[in-house]
């Protein structure tokens, strides 16, 4: 995994001219099907054809069709240490008649609907590109998430009338932090799956079963002074 | 000749301003180094044109019916030339400035166009010192209405002004736009120059139009300026 930009990219960052854009990678899970459609798009200015060298694979990552600047991305944190943070996409300049694609991403083929757009795992990507628009070597992989929510909204004034599409999206971390897994300090929950096997006298029999939790029951709630000199 | 409702409308013209600004934003940082960022774009021609109220309702009947129609959704092709309906008091805006004849330029073809470097062969047999082409010149694909202009600006030595021949097989030019085909054969072959090259563009601000006093002779006014925007979707 390359953390680093590269030496042409590091050139470029340092020259006081920055051109860039940003390669978003939509996979949406049918999760009757098991199967997988991805999406992908850029604010860039021609569809790009990019080989994700960061995250998943080094294989291409299929063409990114340009939407310019009918696609916004908010602001990224940045940070040393792993930190999780939310950031939004929006789609804007959405033919009408097409908004019920958004809304119809998630339908199965018997009619019924799952969570479609929402859980799809988002990837963003940025590119930087030289004085002459070219694309300097792999864009950065710099933010993998999900998509938790989605709003469209319609702004009309007069007679214009334009549709939005917004993707809030959050991190991997955050994902994780809000999943709660473990075991509990009991002589049940650490032996889950470990038949005792206990003899006459209530001892266990299996050597696979761990002991070390079974009193911790009696003493729950109690206070006692842990390391008191005798 | 046909002319279209937006070649009339630049026939029309009182002022024609050009704008074609690119998306930047510029920061500085606390030792006051400024940083630009530029989001890369295809860099649409915009004309904002102003129309006096030079027009009888009578006459401009079924003009004002066609801009109707084509509000600010449908593209129409406008030239600059008087061979391709314009009046030929604009043909001055993007005529040719080099030194090759018609028929010298229709044989040269762009060998190849990566990012905003375009690679010019066939060229013709003439002196060296031929200017092809001058900074400013528009130059287009044959099969793609995108016409863009040369610039030939190097940082730190400026603008080389003139493209002469030369002894090579090949000549580049720098021009004002990157190809934003996503095929490697898009645009390439013939090229179109100067008043050969026509825009595609939709009117993105489309004025309303009031009649005034006079019956069916009274002058049309607009409500505002039409603002031209090119349509730069793919053009094959």
């Amino acid at each position: 995994m390359s953390s680093t930009f590269t030496y042409n990219i590091d050139r470029e960052l340092n020259s006081n001219t920055i051109r860039d854009a940003e390669f978003v990678r939509l996979t949406i899970t049918d999760p009757q099907n098991i199967s997988t459609s991805t999406y992908s798009f850029s604010t860039s200015f021609q569809n790009e054809t990019i080989t994700d060298q960061n995250g998943v694979s080094s294989v291409a990552t299929g063409t990114y069709t340009a939407l310019g600047g009918l696609v916004s991305i908010s602001g990224h944190q940045r940070d040393l240490s792993a930190t999780s943070y939310d950031t939004q996409i929006t789609l804007v300049g959405i033919d009408p008649n097409k908004i019920r694609l958004v809304l119809e991403v998630g339908s199965n083929p018997d009619g019924s609907y799952h969570s479609g757009i929402k859980g799809a795992k988002i990837q963003i990507w940025r590119g930087f590109y030289d004085s002459s628009y070219r694309l300097i070597d792999t864009p950065q992989l710099r933010y993998t998430g999900i998509v938790t929510s989605y709003h469209i909204t319609e702004d009309r004034v007069n007679r214009d009338d334009t549709f939005a599409l917004t993707l809030q999206c959050s991190s991997y971390k955050t994902v994780l932090e809000n999943r709660f897994a473990g075991r509990h300090t009991n002589g049940t929950s650490w032996n889950k799956n470990i038949n005792p096997q206990y003899d006459e006298n209530g001892v266990p029999q299996n050597p696979l079963y761990d002991t070390g939790m079974d009193r911790v029951q009696a003493i729950h709630d109690t206070t006692f002074n842990f390391g008191l000199p005798l | 000749m046909t002319v279209g409702a937006l070649q009339t409308i630049i026939n029309m013209a009182e002022t024609i301003e050009i704008d074609r600004r690119r998306v930047m934003g510029v920061q500085y940082t606390r030792s006051e180094v400024a940083k630009i960022n530029e989001t890369v774009t295809r860099n649409p021609w915009r004309f904002n044109i102003t129309v006096p109220a030079m027009m009888s309702y009578e006459t401009g009947r079924a003009l004002i019916e066609t801009l109707d129609y084509l509000d600010r959704r449908y593209p129409e092709q406008v030239s600059f030339s008087s061979s391709q309906g314009a009046s030929s008091g604009l043909s001055w805006m993007f005529a040719y400035q080099g030194q090759l004849t018609p028929q010298q330029l229709s044989g040269i073809t762009i060998e190849s166009w990566t990012g905003t470097n375009m690679v010019l062969g066939n060229l013709p047999s003439v002196d060296p010192s031929t200017i092809m082409f001058k900074v400013g010149d528009l130059i287009c694909p044959a099969e793609g209405a995108i016409p863009t202009t040369i610039v030939n600006y190097e940082i730190g030595v400026g603008s080389q002004g003139s493209i002469r021949r030369g002894t090579g097989s090949t000549v580049t030019v720098q021009v004002h736009r990157p190809n934003f085909s996503s095929f490697s054969n898009d645009y390439l072959g013939t090229i179109l120059v100067g008043n050969d090259c026509t825009f595609y563009m939709f009117c993105n601000n489309m004025p309303t139009y009031k009649i005034n006093p006079g019956g069916s002779t009274g002058l049309i006014t607009w409500s505002g300026q039409f603002q031209f925007y090119e349509y730069t979707q793919q053009i094959l």
